[in-house]
């Protein structure tokens, strides 16, 4: 185990989904071209949240590439976002196209085709002035014929060849729950990253991130007597999730011992829901400590495979 | 000194730790203690645990006849090999087998012979700081010594920490019981500074420095994987008890014994609540304690001494080097 208790680097992670890398919705730069693997439409919204918001802030033109289940416009867009307070924005910064522009004969979607109107999205987003484009969409289950992804995977490499010029960005959404899993990984592998909801917590020693499936939090880092207030908040976030919760953990690098009640804190209250909480990749030396305490006992907790030294 | 008879309910029978102290010298004298309190206390349906050597264990069973079904034994070896386990192991028996308004009994027998110096200290001073850290149970425990066994100051000692004694079935009040709090400042662990070899970390309260020293020491002396992060949270845990006081830091050291890693913290100044000696004996409950972390630090050292002193208070805990067999 190379626990090194040290600072946490930006995008050091590596995520799910089989790509190379995990890079949060927010730190999404002009060039980057990511996948957005989501099992819920909670976690759709979360990362469609980060992904406008940046969009706005960085002043880019937001474009959004809608299937037949897609949202018509900017209005239905901001409410798939399930945002508490919707951002204002700009007229024209937000464009969502349709099936019916973006395959104007009335056919299957047309990989080529659909460059020609990126193309032109990005041209027409230099002339309005904004500093870069940022195409979301999610014509995945679209594209994904069937078995058949040989015209998703053409997509994706025309995108990559034409939107690596750091001009534009583009994160392309899956449900994972409507695709098969080899067009998945195929889908998966088309891209050098994994977009992902961006830290409840972010700090030099301790990240927090809301996974969705299952749901529950991945803790990454150090908790101790300075973090404990983040981890708290962190819990509390995730408390009135519905059934089940897990605790990914492998990623810990220490966690004292106060740290490891407010896991058992947490366990008992979801225990009095008659939900549990899993802890899983617990590093062996903290399964340890729960077994010495008899907290392996607590009322709601599941100890998953411990993470392998 | 008046003598009582313990009688068929005994004086456990208010609520609270009722501790005495058996000496016997032969077979016959242990069974005149331990076959009547045993019977008793299954005749009122209460548990009853023998927690004493394997010998004595098959003695009692012989002597109960139907009775020794009943009875809960546990070989004292295994029974908590030091003091903090000890504690945990006899609240774990209470957890398990107690019943509301109901009492326990117990036969508690520490293993004394073979053991250090330091050893031996320390489970006089948990004998006596039971009473305090099982006072609310509702327990009455008869610690026997073996006299022909036991070293002389251990014999002398349980006068000191228990309240009473019995014999057969008679109790008297020990005439030497001590206070805890007095009696464990009179039986203190070594207070030796640091050794001039020892390697200094600069006085520091950023918990995150005391890891990088704590880890750094033990894979230097060898610890790796588990060990290693299990060292590294025993003294993480220790100077964060130290340093939850205003305004204070502490200064680490560390060097190596054979067998063992010592890590060495050093608290100047009146800052604080001392430290007591009896801190970090009983297990995190339900509720957060303020000794938690200590009780952590002492179950992961093989030693955990702790020494208040008017210019000051150390924490010296010592870890299984790498060459401990037991976790090879």
């Amino acid at each position: 185990m190379a626990h090194t208790d040290g600072a946490r680097h930006r995008g050091g992670t590596s995520g799910t989904g089989g790509t190379a890398g995990t890079v949060h919705v927010g730190d999404l730069r002009p060039g980057d071209h990511a996948c957005a693997l989501y099992a819920s439409d909670e976690e759709r919204a979360s990362i469609l949240r980060g992904f406008l918001l940046g969009g706005l802030d960085a002043k880019h033109k937001i474009l959004y590439l809608a299937g037949a289940d897609g949202p018509r416009g900017p209005g239905e867009l901001l409410e798939q976002c399930r945002f508490t307070g919707p951002p204002e924005v700009p007229a024209g910064q937000l464009e969502v196209l349709g099936p019916a522009e973006l395959s104007p004969r009335q056919g299957e979607l047309d990989p080529a085709a659909l460059l020609g109107s990126l193309r032109a999205a990005v041209d027409r987003s230099r002339s309005e002035g904004y500093r870069a484009l940022r195409i979301t969409g999610d014509l995945c289950t679209a594209l994904c014929d069937g078995r058949d992804v040989s015209r998703l995977l053409r997509y994706e490499a025309l995108l990559a060849a034409e939107f690596g010029s750091g001009e534009a960005l583009a994160v392309c959404q899956c449900d994972t729950r409507r695709c098969d899993p080899a067009a998945l990984d195929a889908f998966a592998s088309a891209h050098p990253r994994s977009v992902e909801v961006d830290p409840l917590i972010r700090t030099a020693e301790l990240v927090v991130v809301r996974t969705f499936d299952p749901p529950g939090l991945r803790i990454e880092g150090v908790v101790d007597t300075a973090s404990h207030r983040h981890l708290r908040d962190a819990l509390q976030s995730v408390a009135s999730v519905r059934g089940d919760v897990r605790l990914e953990m492998s990623r810990v690098e220490f966690l004292d011992l106060a740290g490891l009640r407010l896991l058992m804190t947490f366990a008992r209250a979801r225990a009095a829901r008659h939900c549990t909480v899993e802890l899983a990749g617990v590093p062996p030396h903290l399964l340890h400590v729960i077994t010495l305490i008899g907290w392996d006992r607590t009322p709601g907790l599941r100890l998953g495979a411990a993470h392998a030294c | 000194m008046p003598a009582e008879h313990a009688g068929p309910d005994g004086p456990g029978t208010a609520r609270g730790f009722v501790h005495h102290a058996c000496l016997y010298g032969s077979d016959e004298e242990f069974l005149a203690m331990a076959v009547p309190f045993v019977h008793a206390g299954l005749a009122a349906g209460e548990p009853v645990l023998a927690a004493t050597t394997p010998a004595n264990i098959e003695l009692l069973r012989a002597a109960l006849g139907d009775d020794a079904h009943a009875l809960d034994t546990a070989e004292t070896a295994y029974f908590g090999r030091r003091p903090v386990e000890r504690v945990s192991a006899f609240l774990r028996y209470h957890d398990r087998r107690a019943r509301p308004g109901g009492r326990l009994r117990m036969i508690a027998e520490p293993v004394w012979s073979g053991r250090s110096a330091r050893q031996t200290a320390e489970w006089k001073r948990m004998e006596s700081g039971l009473n305090l850290l099982l006072a609310g149970l509702p327990l009455w425990m008869i610690c026997p010594y073996d006299t022909r066994t036991v070293p002389p100051d251990v014999a002398e000692a349980a006068c000191a920490t228990h309240p009473a004694r019995l014999d057969g079935e008679r109790v008297t009040p020990c005439a030497a019981y001590r206070d805890p709090a007095h009696y464990t400042a009179s039986v203190p662990p070594p207070d030796l500074p640091p050794p001039p070899s020892a390697a200094l970390a600069p006085p520091t309260a950023d918990l995150p420095a005391v890891r990088r020293f704590a880890r750094a020491r033990g894979a230097a002396a060898g610890l790796t994987g588990e060990r290693l992060a299990l060292a590294v949270l025993a003294v993480h845990e220790a100077a964060d008890h130290l340093l939850t006081a205003d305004g204070a830091h502490v200064t680490l050291s560390a060097w190596e014994e054979p067998g063992a890693l010592v890590y060495d913290l050093w608290r100047p100044g009146p800052l604080g609540a001392p430290v007591p000696a009896l801190a970090g004996y009983a297990p995190p409950g339900a509720a957060r304690g303020g000794e938690d972390g200590l009780w952590l630090a002492r179950r992961l050292s093989e030693s955990l001494d702790v020494r208040s002193r008017d210019d000051g208070t150390r924490i010296t805990l010592r870890v299984a080097g790498p060459g401990d067999a037991e976790a090879l």
